[in-house]
């Protein structure tokens, strides 16, 4: 092999591996809505199950790449300082509602009473608060 | 004598009701590392805040993966490299202060002292700083500043960026607190 094909190889990985870094640094955030989910399930179970044993439930639920489907009906919705939109979903269980919240300037429209349908991550458990999704994405 | 009771019952039962708990669940945490190489910030405007006013007790509850960065993939690198957040998904503090000369029902400002311990990454350390109280117009707002050390919260932080993560990182803590019914 001559040393023209050895630099011209070369600088192909050089710049390929410079425009993968490139693009990784820069990719941007995205939210579940492509993703498949691991669990679907009803708001109330997801509420339950912090309820029951808070560390079960971490570890089934709280992980990187484990996306929840999440059927429920809307409580609020509403905007926190953080520009985040957050529909909050009913549950049976007193302080475990579900608050899923969106990509921060990403807006959603729900009516509280409605029926929905919401993609994202569950982030884990705060007293008093619930149980909190993250990267959600509407699905109906 | 029964109306002097009924007073002293009356006066008892005002001076318990302003012995109130107040807490936020908007609060925001922010940190701040700041090297010559590079400034990294993350938000969170969903943590948990309650004070206890008769106790003096104060706890604040955060989730680690609520972290908001710039970037995605330093947010991936902070939940999976250095917070392991799948393996620790919560942070907390729990502590005192001397919120009985704070006058919640009117306006003023004060400084608290609050000391306890916060637990991340599974390490308990223990942590002080000076709380601002502010009352106006019936608003409370808290907040407070301290720095933290990731080493003390056995974080490990790679060689190669050793020099672009702080090992003092300012945290601070803003919220509008309620009283709790």
């Amino acid at each position: 092999m001559n040393k023209k094909v050895i630099i011209i190889v070369l600088l192909s990985i050089i710049a390929i591996g410079g425009g993968v870094a490139y693009y990784m640094w820069n990719k941007p955030k995205t939210n579940a809505a492509d993703v498949k989910p691991n669990y679907i399930l009803p708001a109330d179970s997801l509420g339950a199950a912090f309820a029951k044993n808070e560390d079960s439930a971490n570890a089934k639920f709280v992980k990187d790449f484990v996306a929840l489907e999440i059927q429920g009906v809307v409580d609020n919705v509403f905007v926190n300082e953080g520009n985040e939109s957050v529909i909050q979903l009913m549950t049976n269980t007193p302080d475990y509602a579900v608050k899923c919240y969106f990509l921060a300037g990403e807006s959603v429209s729900a009516n509280k009473g409605e029926k929905v349908v919401i993609k994202g991550f569950c982030t884990g458990y705060l007293m008093m608060d619930g149980v909190q999704m993250s990267k959600c994405a509407l699905i109906k | 004598m029964k109306k002097l009771i009924l007073a002293t019952a009356l006066v008892a039962i005002s001076f318990g009701a302003t012995a109130q708990r107040y807490f936020s669940k908007t609060a925001h945490i922010k940190f701040f590392s700041h090297t010559s190489a590079e400034d990294i910030k993350a938000d969170n405007y969903k943590s948990t805040i309650i004070i206890d006013q008769a106790t003096g007790a104060v706890q604040v509850e955060t989730l680690i993966k609520s972290f908001e960065f710039e970037k995605a993939l330093m947010q991936e690198h902070f939940n999976e490299n250095y917070l392991e957040s799948d393996k620790y998904p919560k942070a907390n503090f729990k502590g005192k202060g001397d919120f009985s000369k704070v006058n919640f029902a009117a306006d003023g400002t004060y400084s608290v002292n609050v000391a306890g311990q916060m637990t991340m990454h599974g390490a308990t350390k223990d942590v002080s700083a000076i709380a601002t109280i502010k009352i106006a117009g019936g608003k409370i707002d808290g907040s407070t500043k301290f720095y933290v050390n990731p080493r003390d919260y056995n974080v490990q932080i790679p060689d190669v960026v050793k020099g672009q993560i702080s090992e003092k990182i300012e945290v601070t803590v803003k919220a509008t607190l309620q009283p709790l019914k």
